[in-house]
């Protein structure tokens, strides 16, 4: 439901229950009043009468004239009543309606009644002696008009003005969600790439902590995106002189006179392969760690397994380049840095270290992956990086420069990625002993 | 021609280097920009292929600084930065051409020969010079109509003669315009085998000696070649 329909309907549920609530008391104001001012009429009407029976004694059974003729304006006099009795219950006086009052020798009060069917309020005055008993009565049902006419003439311009009520509260409601309408109005509008934060500078309070929020995802959507097009540009970059390589290796392939000449341009077509092959892939592996907040599975990691995985995989380079792999646990046979994660995800990343460290190390040289209790470390003997050199490390694509060994540029970056899943940090330093570099990983906290 | 190819991916400078030879170049490749100015001044290079992204400085940092020192090559940029802004900045550095990668080698090999033919003051893709006609894009030689076959070496002094109709040439240049230092130093007599060659295939009078100096080309009229 709308916010505008329901606050409608709240007002238009809401405001009669009000009204009623109002009428009940101005109703119930109207019947006190009325009561006593009818009440003070019939008493005084009582005394009056026991007033001039005093006077001259009035004979037996006499009937005050009904105020027949003339013009009795609005006045309806057949709804009062007034009986006299004397102290043997002879009615003495009376007026045509008053013959009906029951006589109550004991009553000295106003006494609700029903006479032929209809509610009278009747006052009995004793006299001090107790020679009359004077009774004055009235019909309720004229105290009922005055109330109900009273309220009805309330009621009616409420009635009346609450088409104009409703018109003015719908105006009012929409007047309310203008900055709310402006605002869908304004997302509406907007393409997929308008990230601008949303500029409401009248917008009521209210809507400040929404606007607020939502500049917020904006601000973070933005940047994915940014990172995203860097990303896709880097790629795109990146991609460029490894497909030149392999386009101009096949056309020599192509263009090759004798076996000898073709078996060595198939062998270059093959490494020119073997590197498009390895920089798509690790594009491939950082574009989805990129997009995962956590590790699809978190399970204690057997790190032995894990670096048995890693270093498997990297005997090959080790070879070519005559290096030596060596992996060491900690000494006191305590647990190798306790981690829970993913454990294909570990390997990824012990695999991009060891290759770092084995490419980027001295032929016939030493790497070594030393397991702490509370850090990993991979070392090889290759040249120390300068401070400039360890600034860009996980630029995606930076390479140091002059490199023989080719590389994507992406696996420092796929490292920190893969660490940072786990709560863990990877930095680089000198080694301890200052012959070579070191990448060591520790948790975060 | 004589091509310097400057490009520090390993993989990719190999590449482009045997396949411009394939094509019959004599091609030096160099991974950085400092061997490749001091390989400038050693031979006489006709046209350079240049890498933007070089470790030992920005390639447009060296066209600057060649073309400030009056050097006149061809220079061909072969590189990944595609932006506009970058093909700009590459051409007003005073490139002749500017190739984003990939590219296919034969088109390579096209821009070449269309920058050394700017660089020669023709108009025209087949060079001509009498009763002879040489295609340096079908690496085909006419005389008088005729198809003759010529190998690589002989087409490559063919291309140089041509290029400098009215100069004598030196022995050395012509050896420096035959061959790259892939191979060592060429043989003694290999470049008066190779023009003894042409001479045979072509007419006698195809290249003229100029004692003491060099080498020439000779008339190519109908009557330079004796009725066989």
């Amino acid at each position: 439901m709308s916010l505008r329909r329901r606050l409608l309907l709240y007002l238009l549920f809401c405001a009669p229950l009000v009204w009623g609530a109002a009428l009940w008391v101005s109703a119930d104001r109207a019947r006190h009043e009325v009561n006593e001012l009818f009440d003070t009429q019939i008493m005084r009407l009582a005394r009056q009468v026991q007033a001039t029976l005093y006077g001259p004694h009035a004979s037996a059974s006499a009937e005050v004239p009904a105020a027949s003729g003339g013009d009795p304006g609005e006045a309806d006099v057949r709804d009062m009543a007034v009986a006299v009795w004397d102290r043997d219950g002879n009615l003495l006086l009376s007026d045509r309606e008053g013959v009906e009052l029951p006589r109550r020798a004991e009553a000295s009060d106003f006494v609700d009644l029903v006479l032929d069917g209809e509610p009278w309020r009747v006052y009995y005055l004793q006299s001090q002696g107790g020679e009359w008993l004077v009774a004055a009565g009235q019909k309720a049902e004229e105290r009922d008009e005055l109330v109900f006419s009273l309220t009805t003439s309330q009621l009616a311009p409420w009635l009346l003005v609450l088409p104009v009520l409703l018109l003015a509260m719908a105006w009012a409601v929409r007047q309310a969600m203008a900055p709310l309408t402006r605002l869908s109005a304004e997302l509406a509008a907007r393409g997929p790439d308008e990230l601008q934060p949303l500029e409401q500078p009248r917008a009521p309070q209210e809507l400040q902590p929404l606007l607020n929020a939502m500049n917020g995802l904006f601000r973070r959507i933005e940047a994915m995106l940014q990172r995203e097009r860097r990303f896709t540009a880097d790629a795109a970059h990146e991609l460029r002189t490894p497909l030149a390589v392999l386009r101009a290796q096949w056309d020599v392939l192509s263009r090759a006179a004798g076996p000898a000449e073709r078996a060595q341009a198939e062998e270059r077509l093959g490494a020119g392969l073997e590197r498009m092959d390895r920089l798509v892939t690790q594009m491939l592996a950082l574009a989805r760690l990129e997009s995962s907040v956590e590790p699809a599975r978190r399970e204690p990691v057997d790190w032995r397994r894990v670096a048995e995985q890693a270093v498997g995989d990297m005997l090959p380079l080790a070879e070519r380049r005559r290096e030596e792999l060596v992996c060491e646990w900690p000494a006191d046979g305590a647990a190798p840095l306790p981690l829970s994660g993913d454990a294909d995800l570990l390997a990824v990343l012990l695999r991009n270290l060891l290759d770092n460290a084995l490419r980027y190390g001295p032929v016939g040289g030493t790497v070594r992956l030393l397991f702490g209790a509370r850090e990993l470390r991979v070392e090889n003997e290759g040249a120390p990086l300068d401070a400039a050199q360890l600034a860009r490390l996980g630029q995606r694509f930076y390479r140091p420069d002059g490199q023989a060994e080719t590389g994507s540029g992406l696996g420092v970056s796929i490292v920190q990625r893969i660490a940072a899943l786990h709560g863990l940090r990877l930095s680089y330093s000198l080694r301890a002993d200052g012959r070579g570099t070191a990448a060591r990983l520790s948790p975060t906290g | 021609m004589r091509l310097l190819v400057v490009e520090d991916d390993s993989q990719l400078g190999e590449a482009l280097m045997l396949g411009l030879r394939q094509r019959g170049h004599a091609v030096d490749w160099f991974r950085d920009g400092a061997p490749a100015d001091a390989a400038l001044g050693g031979a006489p290079y006709d046209a350079m292929v240049l890498d933007l992204g070089l470790p030992g400085g920005d390639g447009i940092v060296w066209l600057k600084r060649w073309r400030g020192k009056g050097q006149a090559l061809p220079v061909l940029i072969l590189t990944a930065r595609d932006g506009v802004r970058q093909r700009i900045a590459g051409l007003d550095a005073g490139a002749d051409d500017y190739l984003i990668k990939p590219i296919a080698l034969d088109e390579l090999a096209a821009r070449l020969r269309a920058l050394q033919r700017r660089a020669s003051g023709r108009a025209q893709s087949v060079w001509q010079h009498g009763m002879l006609e040489y295609d340096p894009a079908a690496k085909q030689v006419r005389w008088a109509g005729r198809v003759v076959e010529l190998t690589g070496r002989e087409l490559a002094l063919l291309e140089a003669l041509m290029t400098y109709p009215q100069r004598v040439l030196s022995k050395e240049l012509l050896k420096d315009k035959l061959y790259d230092w892939s191979g060592g130093e060429p043989e003694g007599n290999a470049l008066e085998v190779h023009i003894h060659h042409l001479r045979r295939k072509l007419a006698p009078a195809v290249v003229r000696t100029v004692r003491g100096l060099g080498y020439a080309l000779g008339s190519c009229e109908p009557d330079s070649r004796p009725a066989a």
